[in-house]
């Protein structure tokens, strides 16, 4: 999929030049309303998702991976330990991508830009629902999350989500602005 | 003028036809609402079902609009309701009671928020509308509602649709039942009106029966009781009819009995019912008659009966016996009433058929009489009060002595010495008859055995043989052991059968006759020339001689026509080789003619007059010492 891969492409170089010129630590407090809008959509995408059946739980908890410096950790650690799928969320920083493996979800947004080719290669078709932010990702995750005016609204990969393993339900695809 | 059957009155049967259909249609209508409910119930509950299960897809459908907020979705989930055309509005709610999204029709009110109560009866009916709340739940928890408004007007034009319907079912029901029930009661009320006919009506003359004619006596009756007069009763009897129906069949029998029913019709007038009350058995119930009138009608009825009547290709001569009796001059009760009607035809009959006879006191008197003949006969046997006296017959030609007729005598201490005229009609109508003869028999038996044993030789005993003996299966067996009791040889015995008796059933008879010649036993014909005084009869029958009847030698010499009838008798009787008895011989005159006649035996009080046995036997004695010189000389 060339387009959708230069699509990517652009819409990264957009968010490289967002955060070249803003300052992160001066909009965070205007931001916090649509980040814990986008927690909240977070765990909801969580409910409409099935894993495959041979996915490891390790310690029982369904784990959210975020990197530690993401501007969105402290809305996604509301979540935790909130019940899910008959299991306890876990938020999970994660510093290096070694153990990305053991994450159910992951979170992506700018702070990953630099190590993206890492967790890329570990990734490689893991059984992980990747949710990317339009405003900054290095690269579009499954679920990619935009703000439209003052909504959220997401759009899904299904190829991605194919590749991963992982079945998206009809009502959520019911609801995202594309499918593609 | 007749009798209204006993059912109750058109009128009463009119309203209770009603009162039927009132309740058919009462018990129609009770059901019809019951039905209705029952189908307003399972409409509305079908309706409930239908909205619980439209929630139940909404909210599933809602589900993923509610947690990411997306009231756009959630409209479109909602739009499809226009499709269910009673639901009127449908909103899904937040947990807070916030509208995420709703559904409305034109000219509706929006959908509220569901009270409180409400969500916890999932549903409540109003009066034009049901309203119903439905949690969604997702994952576990509730994260919303979904209420609906559906109108009940579609539920209740079904509904009066659905009864119309039931009410013109029922309607149409209960008219073909009635319809049914009337043409049912309609056939039910006309066998009724043949069975009453039949069991009124006799179906060959066409006449009332005798259950009608019980029916219409005891009317007439009452109404003597109450208005006073009175009524009379005409028992009528055909004297002949069994001869017809023996001879010619029973089909001609029956046509017969119409064309008497048609002439008797003919003698009647208005007031006078006529009835067949059995078989050749006719009532006449004269209403308000006096007795003049009971008697001229029965006089009127022999007459027109007189003349021969067609019954097919026979011309057939009927004669009747009638009895009348009078209400309340005869009798006091129906039972007496009819009781003396018939005895008074039993005495018309007795005089000689042909004629009426009114019922008269003496005539009650006259069956009183038979009545305690018949009582004291019975005992007569077992108290030996019966003799057999004996009467010589004598050899016209040389004077000995050929027989004796051995006769019945009764002499009851209750009623004095009674005639065998009197109590043998008795004792053949009683049965008595039979064990009588049988004792008769025995008796001469003994008598020709004592006889023989006295050395009086051996005497001839002719003994009478009733109709009813006749038909006795043991006759022949009864016969044969009193000859062989008494070691009798059978020629010693004589068999006397009148005409009459014989022709009574001449078949069984020539075979009877048969057999008791074969026996050996003498058979002779009495009373003959009074009955059919048939040549060919007197060829069949087995018989060996002929007795002429008393009537004929009264009056000869003398009597033209009966000279004839006796010389004919007697010429005839020896060219069939049977010898021949006169009776009842009293003079000279008679005994010269007989003996001129060529007649071979007589008996009569000219010779002898019938004696008890010791008197007889003392008449054997004294002729045996006559005869016995005379036998010595020879």
């Amino acid at each position: 999929m060339p387009v959708m891969t230069s699509d990517a492409m652009a819409r990264m170089m957009h968010c490289v030049a967002v955060a070249m010129f803003l300052l992160p630590s001066a909009s965070y407090a205007q931001r916090v309303p649509e980040y814990e809008l986008k927690a909240a959509f977070a765990y909801n995408f969580v409910l409409f998702t099935e894993w495959p059946a041979d996915t490891v739980y390790e310690g029982g908890t369904l784990n959210i991976c975020i990197n530690p410096n993401s501007a969105m950790r402290p809305s996604l650690n509301s979540l935790q330990g909130k019940p899910a799928k008959g299991r306890k969320i876990l938020i999970r920083a994660l510093a290096v991508p070694d153990d990305i493996r053991s994450c159910h979800v992951l979170f992506i947004d700018s702070t990953d830009s630099e190590r993206w080719l890492q967790i890329e290669r570990h990734l490689r078709n893991a059984s992980v629902l990747t949710i990317s932010d339009e405003d900054g990702s290095p690269e579009g995750g499954i679920i990619e999350l935009s703000s439209d005016g003052n909504r959220v609204v997401f759009d899904i990969d299904m190829k991605k989500a194919r590749n991963a393993r992982l079945v998206l339900s009809s009502k959520l695809l019911r609801l995202a602005r594309a499918v593609q | 003028m007749r009798k209204r059957p006993l059912s109750p009155p058109p009128r009463l049967g009119r309203w209770m036809e009603l009162a039927n259909l009132a309740t058919a249609g009462a018990a129609l209508l009770v059901a019809s609402i019951l039905l209705i409910v029952f189908q307003f119930l399972s409409l509305r509950n079908a309706l409930l079902e239908d909205l619980h299960v439209q929630a139940k897809i909404i909210g599933e459908n809602s589900a993923a609009a509610l947690l990411f907020n997306d009231s756009r979705a959630s409209t479109e989930t909602l739009a499809v309701l226009a499709a269910s055309s009673s639901i009127e509005a449908a909103g899904v709610f937040t947990p807070e009671g916030k509208l995420l999204a709703s559904f409305r029709r034109d000219g509706v009110k929006p959908i509220a928020m569901p009270s409180s109560s409400l969500i916890e009866d999932t549903h409540r009916f109003g009066f034009n509308h049901v309203e119903l709340a439905r949690g969604i739940d997702f994952d576990g928890s509730t994260i919303g509602l979904v209420a609906v408004r559906a109108s009940l007007d579609r539920l209740y034009t079904r509904l009066v649709g659905y009864a119309g319907l039931t009410l013109a079912v029922a309607l149409g029901s209960l008219a073909v039942a009635y319809m049914l029930v009337a043409r049912m009661r309609r056939v039910v009320k006309r066998t009724e009106a043949h069975l009453e006919y039949l069991a009124h009506i006799d179906s060959v003359t066409s006449l009332p029966n005798r259950h009608a004619f019980n029916e219409r006596l005891s009317a007439a009756l009452s109404r003597v009781d109450e208005f006073g007069g009175g009524t009379g009763l005409l028992l009528l009897d055909l004297d002949n009819f069994k001869i017809v129906n023996d001879t010619l069949g029973h089909h001609c029998g029956d046509l017969l009995l119409k064309l008497v029913a048609q002439r008797l019709l003919e003698c009647l007038r208005g007031g006078h019912v006529l009835c067949r009350i059995g078989g050749d058995e006719f009532a006449i119930i004269l209403e308000s008659s006096t007795d003049i009138e009971g008697e001229g009608l029965a006089e009127k009825i022999l007459v027109a009966l007189s003349a021969p009547f067609d019954v097919d290709v026979h011309e057939i001569y009927v004669t009747a016996s009638v009895g009348i009796s009078i209400y309340p001059d005869d009798a006091a009760d129906m039972e007496t009433l009819t009781r003396h009607a018939d005895n008074a035809m039993y005495q018309a009959k007795s005089k000689g058929k042909n004629a009426y006879e009114k019922f008269h006191p003496e005539l009650n008197q006259r069956v009183q009489k038979r009545l305690s003949i018949e009582n004291s006969l019975r005992k007569a046997l077992e108290r030996r009060e019966l003799v057999l006296y004996y009467q010589p017959q004598v050899s016209l030609r040389d004077g000995r002595l050929v027989g004796m007729e051995a006769l019945l005598r009764w002499n009851s201490p209750e009623l004095g010495m009674v005639s065998p005229l009197e109590f043998i009609p008795v004792a053949e109508d009683s049965g008595l008859i039979v064990p009588i003869g049988r004792w008769v028999m025995h008796s001469a038996c003994k008598q020709i055995a004592a006889w023989r044993d006295a050395g009086l030789g051996a005497v001839q005993v002719s003994v009478n043989l009733s109709a009813r003996q006749t038909k006795d299966s043991h006759l022949m067996h009864d016969i044969l052991s009193a000859l062989r009791e008494n070691d009798i040889p059978p020629s010693q015995l004589e068999l006397e059968i009148t005409e009459t008796v014989l022709m009574e059933n001449v078949h069984a008879n020539v075979e009877l006759l048969h057999r008791l010649q074969a026996a050996g036993i003498r058979l002779s014909i009495d009373d003959f020339g009074t009955g059919y005084s048939s040549m060919a009869y007197l060829k069949r029958f087995p018989i060996d001689q002929v007795k002429i009847d008393r009537t004929f030698v009264r009056d000869i010499p003398g009597n033209g026509d009966d000279e004839a009838i006796t010389t004919a008798i007697i010429a005839m009787a020896h060219s069939l080789g049977l010898s021949v008895v006169a009776e009842g011989v009293e003079t000279g005159q008679q005994l010269a003619f007989l003996r001129d006649a060529g007649c071979d035996i007589m008996q009569g009080y000219y010779f002898a007059e019938p004696r008890p046995p010791e008197q007889v036997t003392a008449f054997l004695k004294s002729r045996a010492a006559l005869l016995e010189p005379a036998h010595a000389a020879r």
